[in-house]
């Protein structure tokens, strides 16, 4: 357990991102490895049994996602989700911008693998620099003769394109990001159809994030079995852990899933600012619960016992707030980032983020009502699980754990017009 | 087809395994409320109103768009799902101004009627709401944002069903807004779906605007009667004032166009005239209508053989044949209803359907505007291009399916039955002016299409010329025709050989008295000098129509005359079918139909009137016309533009403002080389008459074609053509 550098094993090196650097590492070896080595299904079957799960937000077994392509000879694509969007969530961004090789190898294996010829990496707009690196990176693989046209030469095509989004959240969520990338409105689509069967237009795809597919090359290099023998019983491999808010070394660490929280938060990002101590946490990314200070003791960062301490993994962006954080304000500030982003499509996100950004500025400025307190949850519950897509439950993670844990604060808001830290 | 047993609330049904657990419930006949989903629109999920509880799912789903299994059990009223209504009413009404005094849909409101069923009485809401300020679209639509539920069902028609029209979600979140992103006036031919579509007072009629209350108006189906579609309307009424028009019988389409829905206000019209008029010196004064039809039967007598009748195309089977019975009775063999100086009678056509377009691997469309003249058929195609059906037009003007077609070639006006030849011929000319790669792709529609449309531009020879081709290369063939009842005037016999000889033997003296039904033929007849010389002439002039025309003006008696609300009546659809108008509005005063006016004259006159049969009409081997087009300048063709091209355009308030004056479409070559911009004055020039028109920029048209609106009250561009609708004129900027 705790830290292992797999996917961050080549970052620090100067000029990280250029191919000889990668190469000059073993890069696409693995790629070599995949093209004449070795079936797709072999692939497909290896990765199953690596237990590597889906690392955007979901957790899903990346192989048991693949295995739902149909065998059929219509095209196929992969997609591979760089939107990196939510607050709190850099780790993506490490990869693209310092081994964008690496994570080229690991689009083109999987790609071959579930049969697709063309591939598309979605990243955000504000990535710009990062937009740059890839294509870069993309032109180089290109003229080297490792993707593109008989890749290696082994006679299988792949085409990698890069697309820049225009700036919203919600086309991180896989469906509205195909609509985005087909030059529709970024809404996120009814399922099913599931986009393995009717994804990209209309075609069998397949979505992965950055981190997920990076982690490939490694599954292909050393085999399933190996990659399963890191992490814990339903938790297999490396993660990368974002780190932010009030700790000493806020930064990006790619730990064996299973490390004690409480050592990511003391050992490795170096504890709590001097003369404060630890408020909460939230796990896994702006839409995870949000743990207390002593919530998280003993708790594992792995999928199943964040889950078992009522949050989630997430995409393993962990905020840190400390004993100056205003939890409502902390609240506030994530409902009106759910408010702005939500597409606007179905009734219970649209009407009820904006509700709720709503009564929470009354309370913030000290014109709240304790009746407030319910109806925020009993909109929750309205909002929960009714929605079209999963970012209106995502808006909830922060707002019902708020309330639940810290409703002191909350009625201190409320009864005296002001906020007990000074927030 | 086998079905599944779905269980919906304890009532169990056989559906098809393709139906959804709306649907399903629609069949157990049990309540699911919906905002979003549309019978005719793809489902979109999107309202989350219609969430339902089913067995073994751990999340309520939304029953529009939730596929039925076998077996599966539904409850739409466990408190689950009641809390999920009340909660989604909940949020809709949040920013809702709750205006419903002052909205024009209270009453057939889905928010309004949803929210009495399954909401509760109090809500917690104690915020600002956010309202919008009223966005007039032009004449037609008024859009309220602060009303709208922003179901998208307006913005899934503009795109699933008409495709590139201007009109989406914009925004984001609560944000978000609907509306037009380039257009201030938004007016697609068919806006009135829009209004129709929306679920509540977010787009509103302006005709309609603050005129009654739905609960108040008596709902019956007739027929609109502005083209052969001939599509199901409801005709909603109120103290015998007709006040909207409804389309609830999706006949023969789910949609309609903008004639049937904001064309019909001339029926209770001020200006029309309800009294018998008679000529006195310049006067026209009201007389009793029996000493009219007294009158009138004795003047007849002295024409016997020598009397011409002219029936506009859009009245019904019943009166065509009372004025055929009238005319035989007197001898008079010259009648006919072809006012717009067509060549030709209508063709029976292969098609029978819609659906043989729709289902269509290609179609090719022929000369003609075919979503001017015939809208929801254009509509079909355009969807049915969107579905996959290539479609080929070639027209020299074509404002609505061109740009949506999958190809589209633009001959001039001179060049476009010879381009059309020679795609039956399946070769290029040089002489067609055409571009070569584009003659060829569509070509290749044609070749492959099982079905040819021919628009109203196509003469008699080149219909002809299409349906011999057509027999023999095994496909299907649907004629189009002006006016909405061509087939049942063909039927009833009332054709000769067309109005301009009728007018020509007027003119001659051959005849000498004229009946004229229904049409104005100096706005209609191209050719108005010829009209004006035989209206000079004619000794004796009966004219029967709703309102005091030009034509009217030179008549001996005036009866007034029905409209299409005010009678009953049998027209013939453009597929032979029979269709039933209904008298909704009960005629004023002296108003009355064609057969009774003429069941007047005959008992006045004691003229016994024959019984009529039906007649079929003769093929006769036409020649090609090779009549060459003279003069100086561009060629002009003179169409008219829709919102003129409904009945009594003139007298429709709000349709005929969204073309407020008249335009003259140019090529960006000829404008640039006249130094004529978008919106410009321009004088249109042509033997010694000189008219103004608006300068609008088409891309698409070839240098040397222009194209002139006609159908504007004291605009009488007629002037300019002598017998065709194509000509040439010299145009310079004001
Ligand atoms: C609102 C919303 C935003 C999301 N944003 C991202 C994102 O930025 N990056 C990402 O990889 N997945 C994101 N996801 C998850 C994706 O929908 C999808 O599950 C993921 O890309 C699948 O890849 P994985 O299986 O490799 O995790 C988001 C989901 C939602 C609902
Ligand atoms: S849940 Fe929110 S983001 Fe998702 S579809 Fe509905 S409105 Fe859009
Ligand atoms: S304008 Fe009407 S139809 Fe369009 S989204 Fe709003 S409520 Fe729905
Ligand atoms: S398509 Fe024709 S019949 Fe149908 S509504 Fe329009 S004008 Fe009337
Ligand atoms: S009717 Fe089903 S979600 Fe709107």
């Amino acid at each position: 357990m705790g830290e292992m550098k797999l996917l961050l094993a080549n970052v620090d090196k100067p000029d990280s991102e250029k191919l000889e650097t990668f190469r000059a590492a073993g890069g696409y070896e693995r790629l070599r490895k995949a093209l004449f080595e070795m079936k797709p299904e072999e692939i497909v079957e290896e990765v199953k049994k690596s237990g590597l799960r889906g690392r955007g937000g979901a957790g899903f077994p990346t192989g048991i996602k693949w295995g739902f392509i149909p065998k059929t000879d219509e095209p196929k694509y992969l997609v591979c989700n760089a939107d990196e969007g939510e607050p709190g969530t850099f780790k993506d961004r490490v990869i693209i911008e310092k081994d964008p090789h690496l994570l080229l190898e690991g689009i083109a294996i999987s790609a071959y693998a579930i049969g697709a010829h063309e591939a598309f990496i979605y990243i955000r707009g504000e990535y710009e620099y990062g937009a740059q690196v890839l294509e870069k990176a993309v032109e180089e693989a290109e003229a080297a003769g490792i993707i593109g046209k008989n890749a290696l030469g082994s006679g299988y095509d792949i085409k990698i394109t890069v697309h820049r989004g225009a700036g919203a959240y919600v086309c991180g969520e896989e469906t509205a990001l195909l609509n985005s990338l087909e030059g529709r409105r970024g809404h996120p689509r009814i399922r099913p159809p599931f986009p393995a069967s009717k994804g990209l237009y209309q075609h069998p795809t397949i979505i992965n994030n950055v981190e997920t597919l990076a982690s490939v090359p490694f599954i292909v290099d050393k085999g399933g079995d190996w990659y399963a023998s890191l992490g814990t019983e339903k938790s297999k491999g490396t993660k990368l852990f974002s780190i932010s808010g009030h700790v000493k070394k806020p930064g990006v660490y790619e730990l064996v899933l299973g490390t004690p929280f409480e050592e990511l938060l003391y050992d490795i990002a170096g504890g709590i600012r001097e003369g404060h101590k630890l408020k909460a946490v939230i796990p896994g990314g702006s839409s995870t619960p949000m743990l207390r200070a002593e919530e998280i003791a003993g708790v594992l960062l792995d999928y199943e016992s964040l889950q078992a301490a009522g949050s989630m993994l997430g995409s393993g962006a962990v905020i840190v707030m400390d004993d100056s954080t205003c939890i409502v304000k902390a609240v506030y500030r994530m409902a009106k980032f759910y408010e702005h982003e939500s597409c606007g499509q179905c009734t219970p996100c649209r009407e009820g983020t904006r509700w709720i950004v709503q009564i929470l500025t009354r309370i913030m400025k000290g014109q709240g009502r304790m009746e407030d307190l319910d109806v925020l949850l009993d909109i929750s519950e309205i909002m929960g699980g009714n929605c079209l897509c999963p970012l209106g439950d995502a808006a909830l993670g922060p707002l019902v754990s708020g309330i639940k844990k810290f409703r002191d604060e909350f009625e201190y808001h409320i009864k005296h017009g002001t906020c007990p830290v000074g927030g | 087809m086998s079905t599944v047993k779905v269980t919906i609330d304890g009532i169990t049904v056989e559906v098809s395994p393709a139906a959804t657990v709306l649907e399903a419930a629609k069949v157990a006949g049990v309540d699911i409320p919906y905002f979003c989903y549309h019978p005719h629109l793809k489902p979109a999920g999107l309202c989350r109103m219609c969430l339902v509880e089913i067995e073994g799912m751990p999340k309520l789903a939304p029953a529009c768009v939730t596929q039925v299994r076998d077996g599966m059990v539904v409850y739409t009223k466990s408190d689950k799902v009641r809390k999920a209504q009340e909660g989604v009413i909940e949020f809709q009404l949040l920013h809702h101004p709750l205006d419903c005094p002052i909205c024009d849909q209270a009453g057939e409101c889905a928010l309004q009627d949803i929210t009495f069923r399954y909401g509760k009485a109090t809500s917690r809401f104690i915020e600002e709401k956010e309202l919008y300020p009223t966005k007039f679209y032009g004449p037609l639509i008024v859009h309220e944002q602060s009303r709208c539920i922003l179901c998208k069902r307006c913005v899934r028609f503009s795109t699933e069903v008409m495709g590139g029209a201007d009109w989406n979600v914009y925004w984001r979140a609560a944000h978000s807004i609907i509306g037009a992103y380039e257009k201030d006036v938004v007016a697609n031919y068919f806006t009135a779906n829009l209004v129709e579509v929306c679920p509540v007072g977010a787009i509103t009629s302006r005709l309609y605007r603050y005129k009654t209350r739905i609960w108040k108006l008596e709902f019956s189906e007739s027929v609109c009667p502005n083209c052969e579609l001939a599509c199901s309307v409801d005709l909603g009424v109120r103290e015998n004032r007709l006040y909207k028009v409804k389309h609830n019988n999706p006949h023969p389409t789910p949609w309609m166009c903008d004639k049937a829905y904001f064309a019909f206000d001339y029926v209770n019209h001020s200006e029309r005239i309800v009294w018998t008029l008679k000529r006195e010196g310049d006067k026209m004064v009201s007389v009793s209508s029996s000493d009219a039809v007294s009158e009138i039967a004795s003047r007849l007598s002295e024409y016997r053989g020598k009397i011409g009748f002219v029936v506009d195309a859009s009245v019904s089977f019943e009166d065509a044949l009372k004025v055929r019975a009238l005319a035989e009775a007197l001898e008079c063999r010259d009648c006919d209803y072809r006012v717009y100086g067509e060549d030709y009678l209508p063709l029976e056509g292969s098609v029978k359907s819609l659906s043989d377009i729709e289902s269509a691997r290609a179609v090719a469309v022929f000369c003609g505007d075919v979503g001017i003249s015939h809208p929801v058929l254009a509509l079909s195609m355009a969807k049915a291009k969107m579905a996959g059906t290539k479609v080929a037009v070639v027209s020299s003007f074509d404002t609505y399916l061109g740009e949506r077609a999958t190809e589209y070639i633009v001959p001039l006006p001179s060049k476009e039955a010879d381009c059309v030849e020679a795609l039956l011929d399946g070769s290029y000319r040089d002489d067609l002016g055409v571009d070569k790669s584009e003659f060829e792709r569509v070509l290749e529609i044609v070749k492959e299409a099982e079905v040819f449309v021919v628009g109203t531009r196509a003469d008699a020879y080149l219909r002809n010329r299409i349906k011999g081709f057509a027999e023999g290369a095994g496909k299907k063939v649907l004629f189009l025709n002006t006016g909405s009842n061509a087939l049942g005037m063909c039927r009833a016999g009332l054709f000769s050989e067309g109005v301009g000889n009728i007018l020509e033997k007027v003119k001659a003296g051959e005849l000498k008295a004229l009946f004229v039904f229904n049409a104005d033929l100096f706005n209609t007849y191209p050719n108005r000098e010829l009209v004006k010389e035989a209206l000079e002439s004619v000794e004796f002039m009966v004219v029967s129509d709703v309102f005091f025309t030009d034509t009217a003006s030179y008549a001996d008696f005036f009866l007034p005359a029905t409209t299409f609300a005010e009678a009953d009546g049998t027209v013939f659809d453009l597929f032979g079918n029979e269709r039933k108008r209904k008298r909704v509005v009960v005629p004023t005063e002296d108003v009355k139909d064609i057969s009774a006016w003429i069941e007047l004259i005959a008992d006045a006159g004691e003229i016994s009137l024959p019984d009529v049969q039906e007649k079929e009409p003769s093929v006769a081997v036409v020649e090609k016309k090779a009549e060459p087009l003279d003069g100086k300048g561009l060629e002009a063709l003179v169409v008219f533009p829709f919102y003129r091209s409904a009945l009594y355009s003139n007298w429709c308030s709000k349709f005929s403002e969204v073309s407020s004056s008249p335009v003259v479409h140019l090529s960006l070559e000829d404008a640039s080389r006249l130094g004529v911009s978008k919106g410009d004055k321009v004088v249109v020039e042509s033997s010694g008459l000189k008219f103004e028109f608006e300068a609008a920029l088409e891309e698409f048209l070839p240098e040397g074609a222009c194209v002139l609106e006609a159908g504007f009250d004291r605009f009488p561009v007629t002037a300019l053509l002598k017998g065709s609708w194509l000509t040439k004129v010299e145009i310079k900027k004001a």
